[in-house]
């Protein structure tokens, strides 16, 4: 009897510690791995199958569907270019210029993966609908409040940044860490 | 006594390690699968195209999608039907794409406006094995081990004033099961 609660008890802290490292290092979602450029980060191999059974399961968690890199390369960003976790309660300017893609686009989501819900229906800026200034240098801004231009409306709590390049140049997949991606820098809090 | 408590935390590592391994690997194929269901339902079934409405944070159908692309998906199963064909023609002149993803996720094929040309694409995704040599349309072999995946459109929005004309326009896209020659 003590023998089979002994197993009972053991296969259960078992099964909860085999869940517990699936949930820490595939299910919850993190900053670190990949290929950094400032406080954006992306793995080339996400979408096809060179990537390895962790990112396999990350990218089915968090990314699904995502394109291979021939197609598409994604960048995130859950930190600002100081190290500290973005936070809806603060607000962000993004500054930079074209990345080297056909088409790219910033867009904000929320800890759930989803668009972030907000009056004005925004969920990103692109090259399509970015206002740039004179030198062709753009500044987007992600915040709670309303911002004059370029507004990537976020809410209070965490939220992280996707950046899309589609169609990218030659040179991304060949240095992907050396793009000079927008910085992200905190401007206030509440 | 001791000896015998290692042996316990040893059974408990060796239990926890089997369930990390099994759920990692398989937790794409139960996503791809909890989708596929959830595609097919809202399309009526598989091998049917679905125009997703245009993504808000109200959409919960797939994780993080575009607010700037129009998405028009399918769940294909060559099981049940041997060949799938895969069209859209007149699409709109802006970035669109059509790609093909394997159960574990794996996105195994892609054609975009630019490598189509004429805002036309047309193939048959056929199971491994199957000789389609004979077929005047090309023929895309969908990887194993399943015969069930997902087939996405994504056309881009790019310009606002334009959104009804490309929306319309996207609707070309299709999927539909297909008797090989």
């Amino acid at each position: 009897m003590l023998r089979t609660l002994k197993v009972l008890l053991t296969l259960m802290a078992g099964i909860a510690l085999g869940l517990a490292t699936t949930w820490a290092t595939v299910i919850r979602p993190n900053g670190s791995g990949g290929v950094a450029d400032g406080p954006w980060r992306t793995s080339l191999a996400a979408g096809s199958s060179e990537g390895g059974p962790y990112l396999r399961a990350y990218v089915a968690v968090h990314a699904l569907l995502a394109l291979s890199r021939a197609e598409t390369i994604y960048y995130n960003a859950s930190e600002d270019s100081e190290g500290h976790a973005l936070d809806g309660h603060c607000s962000y300017r993004i500054e930079g210029r074209d990345p080297p893609a056909r088409w790219w686009s910033i867009t904000a989501y929320g800890a759930d993966d989803f668009l972030i819900p907000n009056p004005a229906d925004r969920y990103s800026v692109s090259m399509n609908s970015v206002a740039r200034r004179a030198d062709g240098s753009f500044a987007a801004t992600a915040s709670k409040p309303q911002a004059e231009a370029n507004w990537i409306p976020v809410t209070a709590g965490p939220f992280d940044l996707m950046i899309r390049l589609y169609n990218p140049q030659p040179d991304v997949a060949a240095d992907p860490g050396h793009l000079a991606l927008p910085t992200i820098k905190k401007v206030a809090c509440e | 006594m001791i000896v015998r408590s290692w042996k316990w935390v040893a059974a408990m590592l060796l239990a926890a390690a089997v369930v990390h391994g099994v759920t990692v690997l398989f937790l794409p194929r139960f996503v791809m699968l909890r989708t596929m269901k959830g595609i097919a339902k809202t399309a009526g079934a598989a091998n049917a195209i679905l125009h997703a409405p245009r993504a808000t944070s109200r959409s919960r159908g797939v994780v993080r999608p575009s607010p700037d692309l129009l998405y028009s998906i399918c769940v294909y199963d060559l099981g049940a039907t041997g060949a799938v064909r895969v069209s859209t023609h007149d699409m709109p002149e802006t970035y669109w794409s059509a790609s093909v993803f394997d159960a574990d996720t794996n996105n195994f094929y892609a054609i975009n406006d630019q490598q189509a040309k004429s805002g036309a694409a047309d193939f048959i995704l056929v199971p491994q094995g199957k000789s389609a040599a004979a077929n005047r349309l090309p023929v895309v072999t969908a990887p194993t081990p399943t015969n069930r995946g997902i087939v996405l459109f994504r056309t881009l929005v790019n310009d606002e004033a334009d959104v009804a004309r490309i929306d319309a326009a996207r609707h070309n896209a299709a999927c539909a099961p297909y008797k090989t020659d």
